[in-house]
């Protein structure tokens, strides 16, 4: 038997892929050998998270697919290992002035232990369309961390430039990373196609079977849409 | 040119969803060349063959209809029988199809003249010679009635559910319904209301999810007119979100919980005598079997009137229906949901390729085919809603119009190349076979411990279902690739 692929998944601001790819990981072992990252509350600097992925991505018998969420795809951008391919779902280029508000409401219901705390991320992470798959993100000190650490995270300060061929998933929706700061990633990344979804920010939660369609087959192909494309959505 | 003109160039045995929608795509590419033959005396299929109280669709209707003739006017997410049965008729008359439907036209064989490259066809109407042959038949269209003992003499009124007799009145009769299936949890609700007893005998118990069914409102319905866009939205969000069901059937072990639990709790929260839930609880794993969706069927099961015997029927005694466990249960009207012959598709027998092969001999032990269409030593034939081309979870409707796309797609190459007959390759059907049963291996259907109907009894092999998402089946089966056939062979040397 050929050994399957491998693939890396790097979560978001819960920290937990488990937490951020309940849908898309246990369907993306059916392929391929999956890693999947966690962050912990211990120093989350953006060099120890990069340390964490990248060690994982070493780990990997063969490069692997790489794909991030959210804050975890600002931190893939940065890996300078092989890839056999790069997915960024909602990331973003600059940290928006609507990412910042939301890091610091969060911070500020969590220091008053505010019952509202689950609803206002919620509202912010959630599209109105997607509203029945709305969770509360895990209040504890590991998002805290990841969370106060995501406002300061920009990725147009890093070199762009030696990446693999990219996939970049955005949300329609999206007002957190926002629409435009995923879609500036597609901009700046030479060797990028982007994507869509109708979906807020949480799209591993309120998209995850059309996520990974998009997943599965850039990875199966990852340059059949040339650097710069832009993948139509399907209408099934 | 060819020495041999056939009467049509192709020939579509069949005017369901299937042969309706490939003879709609057919016409608006400005094919006029095509024929479709059907049986009964209206096209339909499975909408016109079944007519029983309750009967509706279990996906959602904006899902549930052809993507090229979008239906702003549904008038319920799940719309009744008979409103799918309009839409099919309007679909066919608005697209100029009623000049190619052959009704009362039963094809009673079609064999492939190797000599002269084409398909000729025996109907009731007579002989017709086609290019092409498409088997539209279907999959759910021959009713099954359980072989036992005294079936025919029993002295009341019997039918299946998709032959109901509407001239039969059954208020105050004692009703017995065999079968507890999808026809049949849509049935007793119905029959509950009216008759004086019911009797569901029930092989085994299906699993049943809430149905919340509202319908669309005069202000819904007119934005669906009035902006298409948001029409296509609906539909593909419906779509995605059925996917996802696709995670139990992979056998994924958490969706399996959150699923069984969803379905266990709807039947302690709507029946409460015990001994009753006890019997309307299945023995095997969730998704094994279709997954039903009713909130009006573990209700009317309580009612004082409904009795659940959970055996299966041994034998039929004058009015009486004598069960595997002894019981006997009288009754003035049989009702049988009991299904269709679906492993073994009776117009099977009646197809004969190459070699004087017959369909039914090459699928002897059980149905195959590449990309789930073309079958090897059927030349320029192709079947759809056949092997492996079903979905538990999603639309047929999505399914068929990727094989409707394929078969498009071979067309036109044929058109472009000079009409060569495309036989595919035995190896590539049985590559394709094999992945099949590989992608099959870990899902529910084959480790759920049930005794279902999507496996071929005669090779245990799961043979109806596509075993992957549905979105995985128009990527592989839904575009045509001259690769998988054989070295053409052209009826005019291209000298
Ligand atoms: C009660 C019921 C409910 C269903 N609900 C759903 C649902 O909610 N969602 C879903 O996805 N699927 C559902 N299905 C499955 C359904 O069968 C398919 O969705 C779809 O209707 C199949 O269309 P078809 O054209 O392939 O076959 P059919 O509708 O079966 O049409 C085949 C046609 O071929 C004709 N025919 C057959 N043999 C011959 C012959 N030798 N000569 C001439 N004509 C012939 C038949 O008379 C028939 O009209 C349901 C099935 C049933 C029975």
């Amino acid at each position: 038997m050929s050994a399957k692929p491998t693939l890396v998944l790097v979560p978001g601001l819960s920290g937990r892929s488990t937490w951020d790819f309940p849908f898309i990981a246990p369907m993306l072992c059916r392929r391929f050998e999956v890693t999947e990252v966690d962050f912990d509350a211990a120093a989350p600097d953006l060099d120890s998270l990069l340390a964490i992925v990248d060690a994982a991505v070493a780990r990997c018998a063969t490069p692997p697919v790489l794909l991030g969420y959210s804050l975890g795809a600002t931190v893939a951008a940065r890996v300078s290992r092989p890839l056999a391919s790069l997915v960024l779902v909602a990331g973003w280029w600059r940290p928006s002035p609507k990412l910042v508000a939301f890091a610091n409401s969060w911070m500020t219901l969590r220091a008053e232990e505010s019952t509202a705390l689950d609803e206002v991320s919620a509202l912010a992470l959630y599209s109105a369309e997607g509203w029945d798959a709305a969770r509360a993100l895990p209040a504890d000190s590991v998002t805290d961390a990841l969370v106060a650490l995501a406002a300061g995270v920009d990725v147009s300060e890093v070199d762009l430039s030696a990446t693999a061929p990219t996939l970049v998933i955005g949300g329609s929706h999206d007002e957190v990373a926002t629409t435009r700061e995923t879609q500036l990633l597609f901009g700046a990344i030479r060797d990028a196609r982007y994507a869509e979804l109708r979906s807020g920010h949480a799209v591993t939660h309120e998209r995850p079977a059309e996520l990974l369609e998009l997943v599965t087959s850039f990875a199966a192909h990852p340059t059949e849409f040339p650097a710069g494309s832009i993948i139509s959505e399907q209408s099934p | 040119m060819s020495l041999f003109e056939p009467d049509v160039d192709v020939a579509i045995i069949g005017a369901g969803i299937a042969g309706i929608g490939l003879g709609i795509r057919l016409r608006r590419r400005g094919d006029r060349s095509f024929v479709i033959f059907e049986r009964a005396s209206q096209p339909g299929g499975t909408w016109r063959d079944n007519t029983y109280p309750g009967v509706a669709c279990d996906v959602p209707s904006h899902l549930y209809s052809y993507s090229f003739m979008p239906n702003p006017g549904w008038s319920r997410f799940f719309a009744p029988g008979a409103e799918i049965q309009s839409y099919l008729l309007a679909s066919a008359a608005e697209e100029g199809l009623d000049e190619h439907i052959r009704l009362d036209t039963d094809v009673t064989g079609a064999r492939w003249d190797a000599g002269r490259d084409l398909w000729e066809l025996e109907s009731s109407a007579g002989t017709v010679t086609a290019r092409v042959l498409v088997l539209a038949a279907g999959r759910l269209s021959s009713p099954r009635y359980p072989s036992v003992p005294g079936i025919d003499a029993f002295p009341g009124p019997a039918f299946h559910s998709a032959r109901w007799d509407h001239d039969v009145d059954l208020s105050g009769k004692r009703v017995a319904i065999v079968g507890s299936g999808a026809s049949s949890i849509q049935i007793v609700p119905e029959v509950a209301r009216i008759a004086s007893r019911v009797s569901v005998l029930q092989r085994s118990a299906p699993y049943v999810i809430p149905r919340a069914n509202p319908e669309y409102t005069a202000a819904e319905r007119s934005l669906l007119e009035r902006d298409p866009a948001e029409l296509a939205r609906l539909r593909a969000a419906l779509f995605w979100r059925a996917e996802e069901a696709y995670a139990q059937r992979a056998a994924e072990p958490q969706a399996l919980d959150a699923a069984r639990t969803r379905a266990l709790d709807h039947l302690h929260a709507q029946v409460a005598d015990t001994s009753l839930r006890e019997k309307l609880t299945p023995h095997y794993e969730i998704g094994c079997k279709r997954v039903l969706i009713s909130s009006d069927y573990y209700p009317a099961m309580s009612q004082p009137n409904v009795s659940l015997e959970a055996s299966a029927l041994a034998a039929i005694e004058g009015n009486t229906l004598v069960m595997v466990n002894g019981t006997r249960h009288e009754a003035d009207v049989v009702i049988f949901a009991t299904g269709f012959h679906a492993a073994e598709q009776p117009y099977a027998e009646t197809i004969v390729g190459r070699g004087g092969v017959t369909l039914s001999e090459h699928w002897a032990h059980g149905m195959t085919a590449f990309a789930s269409t073309a079958v090897s030593g059927f030349p320029n034939m192709f079947v759809i809603n056949g092997p492996n081309a079903a979905v538990g979870h999603n639309s047929a409707i999505y399914m068929i119009e990727a094989q409707i796309d394929y078969i498009l797609g071979a067309l036109q190459y044929q058109r472009a190349e000079g009409d060569p007959v495309l036989t595919v390759t035995a190896e590539a059907e049985r590559e394709y076979v094999d992945l099949v049963d590989g992608l099959s291996a870990s899902t529910v259907w084959m480790t759920g411990r049930c005794d279902s109907w999507y496996l071929d009894p005669r090779s245990g092999r799961l043979t109806l279902i596509w075993p992957d998402f549905a979105f995985a089946f128009r990527e592989r089966n839904g575009r045509f690739d001259e690769h998988a056939y054989e070295g053409v062979s052209r009826k005019i040397p291209s000298a």
